[in-house]
């Protein structure tokens, strides 16, 4: 008992490095390029891949559907990278802490408590369900019971699966280190049985040859749009690439693993979804895998399936923890992380109750996620850049409001949140994911990439008219405001 | 008026800052996670600004990266047009 107060200070310093308050030294940036690109890996070629293979199916064949992933997640990952990993390897620092100019101390609370936890609540959401659609397959093939696609034992799956989930994630960030250093090989592998699966039970000819599923009339408009859904894939990565990069020993090993990585892994395995897409009419490996690869390698399969979900679903939970911890100043900090994790599975838990919502909104959810988070992508790449110059103040940044570089009126850059507000109108403007609504430049530019710019824009321009006077850059000694 | 020092990477400002600290704690962090927070400021500023993986994104390395984005999208094109 008499140790208690002395080991008080450590668990607390503990407790907040699991958080992300510090920033990270030298020997605590531990992960090579190919760490992170395993990292990245494990993340890219979980289960939500097949899906997004098998939505671009909707517009597109084989061929045209490769290209547009290939082109969607260029574009996407291009500036999502840059705008999440740059500065927080560079500062070892998580990335909401890094936002703080660009946004201000309550400019990025709003972001995350609106943007960032709706966009991770939504693939949290459909990782359950999957996981859950997964188990029931099993439990059908097992017990030879007939159990519908969207039925009450896909909703119990998905609760077990958040349950399986919170547990890892209340074990800390190793437990879930561990998990993902079996689960990413075991992904990849799988992808690569399931994909000779597919060409022996139907043949390259019927691949190339097979027609989208449901197309537009118009085959330009089916393209863009298809490579739009694509770049709001790619784009999607934004919430929790930060707090990963900063791990990273060096920028080689931050920007190239998180673009390769993610663009290779999703590729693939966004490619097998497409091809079952449109070759069996089901991109889902829990529909396809039981009655290829027979009883007993199908439900393996589909265990390990059901069990990647939950670890990526671990995976983009902590991150957004960090987040939500890390932009809510003190308001959390009394909740523990078990108690923070768990309020945070509860929206998705409900989720699970509407699976087949889950997956048929899919496009619409990530297009207009995509929509706010290309806007968030070109106003940190512009402040980041070309406000800053790449040179942020760490002190500055831990003191928020209490200091001078970025501290706001009220806690808010208008200018940021101007310019995100701005990007996303201009994208629901030139493509309305939900109406299906296109301008006629859209066929051209596609949204977000355009939407990125504006924003960027914007962003410089409001900063130049609201904050002229105003330092953007530390300087050697920076008078700190009097409290 | 007070005064902290500044911690963009590439300009030493060794020691420590009682104020930075003190702000800490007044915007509620406990004085051993301030304290921690100011240590490991000071060790990258005194130590680690140097370091390779503390410097800025260079023009170069931006520009391949861009291109590479370029060439992926290229062949994305390539393969609709063959």
């Amino acid at each position: 008992m008499n140790a208690a107060p002395a080991s008080k200070p450590s668990s607390e310093l503990d407790n907040e490095a699991a958080f992300g308050t510090f920033p990270l030294l030298r020997h605590e940036r531990v992960w090579s390029g190919w760490d992170y690109t395993w990292v990245n890996t494990a993340l890219a070629i979980a289960t939500w891949a097949f899906i997004v293979g098998g939505s671009t199916a909707l517009l597109v064949g084989f061929q045209d559907g490769v290209a547009a992933m290939i082109i969607g997640n260029a574009i996407g990952l291009c500036f999502m990278v840059l705008a999440s990993t740059v500065a927080s390897q560079r500062y070892g620092s998580e990335q909401y802490t890094m936002l703080r100019g660009a946004f201000g101390v309550a400019g990025v609370a709003v972001l995350v408590f609106t943007v960032i936890v709706i966009t991770e609540m939504g693939w949290s959401s459909l990782l359950a369900v999957m996981a859950g659609r997964a188990s029931s397959q099993v439990i059908a093939t097992t017990t030879s019971a007939a159990l519908s696609q969207y039925g009450p034992a896909v909703t119990v799956g998905g609760l077990l699966s958040i349950l399986l989930a919170w547990f890892i994630l209340s074990r800390g960030p190793v437990t879930l280190g561990k998990f993902n250093k079996v689960i990413a090989p075991g992904l990849a592998v799988i992808t690569v049985v399931m994909m000779v699966f597919l060409v022996s039970n139907t043949s390259v000819g019927e691949l190339f040859s097979a027609a989208p599923l449901a197309p537009f009339d118009d085959n330009t408009l089916n393209f863009m749009v298809a490579v739009e859904f694509n770049v709001g894939v790619g784009v999607s990565w934004y919430p929790i690439m930060g707090s990963l990069a900063r791990m990273t020993s060096s920028r080689k090993a931050a920007v190239w693993p998180a673009y390769g990585g993610l663009f290779i892994a999703t590729l693939i395995a966004q490619t097998v979804g497409l091809a079952s897409a449109l070759t069996l009419g089901d991109s889902d490996p829990t529909v396809w895998m039981v009655p290829f690869g027979g009883p007993a390698l199908g439900v393996a399969v589909l265990i390990f399936i059901a069990f990647a979900n939950i670890t990526s679903m671990s995976s983009i939970v902590y991150s957004t923890i960090l987040a939500i911890r890390q932009s809510s100043g003190q308001v959390l900090s009394r909740i523990s992380w078990k108690a923070l994790t768990a309020l945070f599975f509860v929206p998705p838990a409900v989720m699970t109750f509407f699976p087949q919502f889950m997956y048929e909104q899919f496009m619409v959810f990530v297009s207009v996620s995509g929509a706010f988070l290309t806007s968030i992508c070109g106003t940190a790449l512009a402040d980041y850049f070309f406000v800053r110059h790449q040179r942020m103040d760490l002190r500055q940044l831990h003191l928020g409001q209490r200091g001078t570089l970025y501290s706001y009126a009220g806690g808010v850059n208008w200018a940021g949140l101007g310019a995100v507000a701005v990007g996303a109108l201009f994208y629901l403007w030139l493509y309305n994911p939900i109406t299906l609504e296109a301008q006629p430049v859209f066929n051209l530019v596609t949204a977000s990439l355009p939407a990125a710019i504006l924003s960027a824009a914007t962003y410089l321009v409001l900063m130049r008219v609201l904050y002229r006077n105003r330092p953007m850059v530390p300087a050697e000694t920076t008078p700190a405001k009097e409290s | 008026m007070s005064t902290s020092r500044s911690t963009g990477v590439g300009v030493v400002s060794p020691g420590r800052t009682p104020d930075f600290t003190a702000h800490l704690s007044e915007m509620g962090l406990s004085p051993a996670v301030a304290e921690e927070i100011e240590r490991r400021i000071v060790a990258i500023e005194t130590h680690e600004w140097q370091d390779d993986s503390r410097q800025p994104l260079s023009a170069s390395e931006l520009t391949g990266y861009v291109l590479v984005s370029v060439a992926a999208c290229i062949v994305g094109l390539l393969l609709v047009i063959l």
